[in-house]
């Protein structure tokens, strides 16, 4: 089966600014892949290759089989992107902007736009210009999900929408797993990541570092917890668990934080011997997750 | 209206566009209705042109005080080598900017490039609504022309004002193709608008003045301005010398394509 996306050697250089460097990807059709990366790592730039909006150093690009420098007009057609700085006609009414774009695509049937514009809970009504930030991405993803692309490409989807509407757009790409279609979308938060994609990429100083599936970055995932104790622990009683990584002792042993790799169910048993106020789990850190694949050292140079 | 990016184009000049034809018509018709003014007082005005330097004379686009005081002379000079065709030069070198430049200023050319569209068909496109609104706002001049012609009687032939009308057209979409050229090529907003009205007040200036100095006489034949007012139309109607600003015109967006196909896009 062709890959969704495929990319070989791909590198891109701004004059001397490494944007990404060597990059071996492969996306397959049905996957929701997400592309994980600090901001700067070269997630925008693979994205605008992918598209043929710049052009790559060396190496090359393949989009639903098409070359990204020779058929890019093919790959747009087939496409839904949302760019990552994301700009629209601020003088247009959202409404208007479907029908520009659809136009533009030949497509006059906008029901798709309109359901996921109400998906999302956007007024099309108003002028792009008044929407907040949060309002424009809607927009951006409404018009990526306009002619049902089999492949979408949303450039950092869910900045800017806030809880509740990241939940819909979760939705959203349920609907698009479940109708066998391909996403490829970028992010630099790892929890939501973890949620919605098949398989992550991990890109870092414009380097490709990992690729996992979510299963086994959940298994390799870092966790920190705070556990607070109603009485003192002493720290030796979780030194010796399974997957601890280190623990710290706070406040004379009634807080204890620990870093724990994988399954919790050794530190969550032995928390549970003593009197247990207060856990905290704080949501893995895209560093942490770093960490687990790959100990780069501090300072990697990163451009977008 | 927003069924093609040649349409959405123009739909964007929906609000302001109506007011440079009225500033076109303005002028145009003022110039006209002091006709009668001028000619009656022609000794007065004679004396005072006479008296005034060289390089002034030469600015206004009249030889000398007495071919400014026919009919042709004075519209040309007052209409069609000043603010006329400044207006009509401006209005097209803002929609050249616009084009490129001022799509990739407002970050909104990734999503617009993010359709089926190619590239020399965003260029092309914007340069045929270019070419439409400017080609409606010198025919403003045109019918103003031609309705106040026999009102004030200032001798002007049909032939001489469609010839300087289009002549109008053709030297403002030069520049304008210029500001689409610089903004195909770099992508810069700021750059292109200074670029391209430098380059228009600097050559009007090189086109009045060059002829006063024998040795750089000849620089007035690189500026766009000489090929349409020296033949003057408005007197002599249709010359050849109109067809070097279409083929400045039709070089400008040549490049314009060639250079915004092979180059990034910014973000």
């Amino acid at each position: 089966m062709t890959p969704a996306i495929h990319t070989s050697n791909l590198t891109k250089y701004y004059a001397d600014i490494c944007g990404v460097e060597n990059l071996d990807l492969e996306v397959e059709p049905g996957e929701i892949f997400g592309f994980l990366g600090p901001n700067g790592a070269g997630k925008s730039t693979t994205i605008r290759l992918l598209l043929d909006f710049i052009r790559p150093t060396s190496g090359s690009a393949e989009v639903l089989g098409l070359a990204t420098t020779a058929d890019s007009i093919e790959i747009h057609r087939r496409v839904g992107y949302l760019p990552g700085e994301l700009a629209l006609y601020d003088r247009m009414t959202g409404d208007e902007l479907l029908r520009y774009f659809g136009a533009l695509r030949d497509v006059t049937d906008l029901s798709e736009a309109h359901r996921v514009a109400e998906i999302l809970d956007l007024d099309l009504t108003r002028t792009i210009r008044s929407y907040s930030s949060g309002n424009r991405q809607k927009l951006g993803l409404a018009q990526a999900f306009l002619h049902r692309p089999e492949l979408l490409i949303l450039d950092e989807p869910t900045s800017g929408l806030d809880p509740l509407i990241q939940q819909a757009f979760y939705d959203l790409v349920n609907d698009v797993r479940a109708e066998g279609r391909t996403m490829f979308l970028s992010s630099h938060v790892l929890p939501e990541v973890e949620r919605i994609a098949d398989r992550v990429g991990i890109i870092r100083g414009g380097n490709l570092v990992a690729v996992a599936s979510v299963a086994e970055l959940k298994d390799k995932a870092v966790h920190r917890l705070e556990l607070r104790f109603g009485e003192a622990v002493a720290a030796s009683a979780f030194e010796s668990l399974a997957g601890v990584r280190s623990v710290a002792v706070d406040d004379d042993g009634y807080v204890i934080d620990l870093q724990v790799e994988g399954s919790l169910d050794a530190v969550i048993k032995t928390a549970a011997r003593y009197e247990l106020i207060n856990l905290i789990s704080h949501e893995g850190e895209l560093e942490e997750a770093f960490l687990a694949f790959y100990s780069a050292p501090e300072g990697v140079p990163g451009a977008e | 209206m927003l069924s093609s990016l040649f349409r959405k184009t123009i739909w964007d000049r929906r609000r302001g566009y109506v007011w440079w034809i009225v500033g076109m018509v303005a002028i145009t018709g003022i110039t006209v209705a002091f006709w009668p003014t001028l000619q009656r007082d022609a000794a007065v005005i004679s004396e005072l042109l006479e008296n005034l330097p060289e390089g002034m004379m030469s600015l206004f686009g009249a030889e000398d005080a007495g071919a400014f005081l026919t009919g042709p002379g004075y519209v040309n000079s007052r209409v069609f080598a000043s603010v006329g065709s400044f207006i009509a030069i401006f209005f097209a070198i803002s929609m050249g900017t616009a084009a490129i430049a001022g799509e990739e200023d407002k970050r909104t050319m990734d999503a617009l490039l993010a359709n089926p569209i190619p590239r020399h068909r965003v260029v092309l496109e914007s340069f045929a609504a270019m070419t439409l609104l400017t080609a409606l706002l010198a025919s403003a001049v045109w019918v103003t022309l031609l309705l106040a012609n026999p009102i004030v009687d200032i001798g002007l032939s049909i032939a001489g004002i469609t010839a300087a009308s289009i002549g109008m057209i053709l030297l403002a979409l030069s520049f304008g193709t210029l500001a689409l050229m610089i903004g195909a090529l770099t992508g810069k907003r700021s750059l292109t608008i200074g670029v391209a009205s430098g380059t228009t007040i600097a050559t009007f200036f090189i086109n009045g003045l060059a002829p006063l100095i024998d040795s750089i006489k000849w620089t007035q034949k690189l500026t766009p301005f000489y090929w349409l007012l020296d033949p003057n139309p408005l007197k002599n109607g249709f010359g050849w010398q109109l067809l070097v600003l279409l083929a400045i015109t039709l070089v400008c967006a040549a490049v314009a394509v060639w250079g915004f196909r092979r180059r990034d896009v910014a973000v």
